[in-house]
């Protein structure tokens, strides 16, 4: 039995991910449904590699798509899609998914995750589906974070419009004022044609650019343009791994009710062939029955505890990357538990820890910068007859203890205390 | 204010026991300091700065010299095609700051003089290269028209430009972006891998792209490690670095390539080599080259080499454009 381990649904497809959503396809064509069972467990942390999609199979865990597909391959399990291709087309197929996993995935990281308003509106409520209370603060964000990263190399940082190079602490203009007085001034200056903008609008000419390579070179490739069912080789609508692949990428350009939707009305305008692919493909796993759906086990509060703890050590500015760092390293090379080098830097950090705090409360301690330091002693038990020398002393001492009458402001009589008031004087 | 000159001295006059002093120690003219070994000579050597420089990564002058292929695969990538196209270049070992772009190579292409009466002329100097290359004595009465560093795809434009030899057709041009994807996706991260993070090749790295200066030693090597690992982990776009991974991707590329080049002499079945085969050529030649400081196959247990060695059409292929392209080596060798 084959358990998949996913991240779950979301837009009306099976996986909010495009390698879980191909490896999806990939078993639902390969294998009968009773042969696999389908998991939305929607936590990396299940397979040791950290990634899902992730295959659990005798003992063995296998993570992303290609691994897995040379896995069942390599294992003989279930059909293997690729058979009936021939050698070069092999060659081309996974020249294509390379060439898909370059381009296609940084598109579609643009379009979900970069661009500030379908990350608002679409992305982040089903991530928000998916995972439990706590986690839906912290986990979202670092996969945006990852997915932003990803495609820097576009330069199209301004479609995430918090992103702001002219932003910051100053605020001029009306922004500089409180909503409540805003209300009140007459709107004076005009919003430029820029400014009236969306930053996808904005920079429309650099993101279609990006789309027609992308997609046409996709469309170029495609083979298989029989009517009702085109596919990249296949003349009568069979499957290959490609067509997988292409399908995860794919369907998330286009099924998302994204607000600022440039991938699908591209899709839809330029390039019908890929957008019915899509369809047919859908249309295709429908008609192979359900998808073999199972509860994911429930999680023990002490590895929930853990996750979420992990993931917040993740967000803090500073830790946070070292952080994520140490655990790649002990992730890449397969340690658990408490090691020498984990002991040594849990060590290190508490030293570091108390050598702070005790910095900052000597810091604290000590007197403000130029004053030197007075001392004043309190007369306790000694009268003022006592300040007189010897016969001061024998005078004291005959007249029993005396009271020194206090000086200052004689507030209250007897029990009378001094007693600050603020107050303003006008 | 200024009013009649008179007899006192104005406010800014030196006091006479000053001027004085001064008299006694004469300013001294120094004679010019000589530029600095590598800055690029306006010497009366003319054939060789009719030529356009590449800026490579070379192990020393003397490679550069003589035009060995450079251990950088970007670099050798447009050094083989330059080769390819017939467009002779001098290669000037050189390294990321000196770039415009930030990356190796750059290309500056030859200097236009419109010569005027003066014998010598100056090579311009790229506007960002480095400083003591700016200092370079300025020879006063020559003309010489600025040109731009060339990076990237000006590169290819400008050898297509000024091609001795006729390049061959352009491929399929899908077909093509798709195979150069697979070359950046899955060779790349496997190559990057071999070079800077796998532990037994750091004496190769150290002489290759590392200050020798000790103490610049360690945070260069880090820097440069955090650099190739975060690389990969963009590409391969996965949270963890697993070389077995690595390695068998890279071999599917390999034999993608192999079958894709089939019997052909160079790839797409065109008759003289392209631009895609200089870029294949860019890591076959490294990864393969005996010479190149690889640690010995018996501790390798990254064996990438092994796996290219098993495709003998790739191995052919690159045997046949080093042939091609560097004939001169060749005969040295017989």
């Amino acid at each position: 039995m084959l358990h998949l381990h996913v991240w779950g649904p979301a837009f009306g497809l099976p996986s909010i991910d495009a390698e879980c959503l191909a490896i999806i396809a990939y078993l639902h064509n390969a294998l009968p449904s009773s042969e696999w069972r389908l998991i939305a467990s929607n936590d990396p942390a299940v397979s040791p590699s950290n990634l899902l999609p992730a295959l659990h199979h005798e003992d063995n865990w296998v993570s992303g798509f290609q691994p897995i597909v040379r896995y069942l391959s390599s294992a003989a399990i279930g059909k293997d899609l690729d058979e009936p291709l021939s050698s070069i087309q092999r060659a081309d197929s996974v020249a294509c998914s390379a060439y898909l996993r370059a381009h296609a995935g940084p598109l579609v990281d643009l379009s979900l995750y970069v661009s500030a308003a379908n990350w608002v509106a679409t992305t982040r409520p089903a991530y928000s589906s998916l995972l439990s209370f706590p986690l839906t603060w912290t986990v979202p964000t670092l996969i945006r974070a990852e997915a932003i990263a990803r495609a820097e190399h576009l330069g199209l940082a301004e479609l995430d419009s918090d992103f702001d190079p002219n932003g910051g602490l100053h605020l001029t203009g009306r922004d500089a004022l409180p909503e409540t007085f805003r209300r009140h001034i007459p709107l004076m200056t005009k919003k430029t044609v820029r400014e009236e903008m969306t930053p996808e609008q904005a920079t429309a000419i650099r993101l279609f650019g990006l789309t027609e390579d992308c997609l046409k070179v996709l469309d170029d490739l495609m083979l298989g343009r029989s009517e009702d069912g085109p596919r990249f080789f296949f003349e009568d609508a069979a499957v290959s791994s490609l067509d997988c692949l292409a399908f995860g990428y794919l369907a998330l350009m286009q099924k998302p009710p994204v607000p600022r939707s440039f991938l699908r009305d591209w899709l839809e305008s330029k390039t019908p062939g890929l957008h019915k692919f899509v369809d047919s493909m859908l249309a295709a796993m429908t008609a192979r029955g359900d998808l073999p759906w199972t509860d994911p086990a429930p999680t023990p509060a002490v590895r929930f505890g853990g996750r979420i703890l992990d993931s917040v050590m993740r967000h803090v500015p500073g830790v946070g990357g070292h952080y994520a760092a140490e655990m790649r390293y002990r992730a890449e090379r397969h340690k658990k538990g408490v090691d020498q080098r984990a002991a040594m830097l849990i060590v290190g950090a508490a030293l570091v820890g108390l050598a702070t705090g005790y910095g900052v409360q000597y810091y604290r301690a000590l007197q403000p910068f130029g004053a030197s330091s007075q001392t004043w002693e309190p007369r306790r038990g000694r009268t003022r007859l006592s300040d007189f020398g010897q016969l001061g002393t024998m005078l004291s001492s005959a007249m029993g203890p005396y009271q020194p009458v206090p000086s200052g402001i004689d507030v209250g009589g007897e029990h009378g205390k001094l007693v600050e008031v603020d107050s303003e004087i006008d | 204010m200024a009013g009649p000159p008179s007899s006192r001295p104005g406010w800014f006059a030196v006091p006479a026991p000053v001027r004085e002093l001064f008299k006694l120690f004469p300013l001294a003219t120094l004679p010019p300091e000589s530029l600095p070994e590598r800055s690029p000579e306006p010497s009366s050597s003319s054939s060789r700065r009719a030529r356009p420089r590449l800026y490579v990564f070379a192990r020393t002058w003397e490679d550069a010299n003589n035009g060995r292929p450079s251990f950088n695969p970007q670099c050798l990538k447009w050094q083989t095609f330059l080769r390819i196209a017939g467009v002779d270049v001098d290669l000037v070992p050189s390294n990321n700051h000196a770039s415009p772009s930030g990356a190796l190579p750059f290309l500056l292409p030859p200097t236009t003089t419109t010569t005027t009466t003066t014998t010598t002329t100056t090579t311009t100097t790229p506007t960002s290269s480095s400083p003591e290359k700016e200092s370079a004595k300025p020879t006063p009465a020559s003309k010489t028209t600025s040109t731009i560093p060339l990076t990237g795809a000006k590169i290819h434009r400008y050898a297509q430009d000024h091609a001795t030899t006729a390049t061959s057709p352009d491929a399929p041009p899908s077909r093509t972006e798709a195979y150069e994807a697979l070359l950046s996706q899955s060779l790349r991260p496997a190559w990057l891998y071999a070079l800077y993070l796998h532990p037994s090749n750091t004496p190769l790295l150290k002489t290759l792209y590392l200050p020798p200066s000790p103490i610049l030693h360690l945070p260069a090597l880090h820097a440069l490690r955090d650099a190739a690992a975060s690389e990969i982990l963009k590409t391969t776009r996965s949270p963890s670095i697993s070389p077995p991974q690595l390695l068998a991707d890279a071999a599917d590329a390999l034999r993608a390539l192999s079958t894709l080049l089939a019997g052909d002499e160079w790839f797409f079945g065109r008759p003289d080599p392209g631009l895609f085969d200089a870029e294949v050529f860019a890591y076959t030649w490294p990864i393969l080259d005996q010479e190149f400081g690889w640690a010995a196959a018996a501790e390798d247990s990254f064996a990438l080499a092994e796996a290219l060695a098993g495709f003998d059409n790739l191995v052919s292929h690159r045997r046949r454009l080093y042939e091609r392209c560097w004939p001169e080596a060749i005969a040295a060798a017989h």
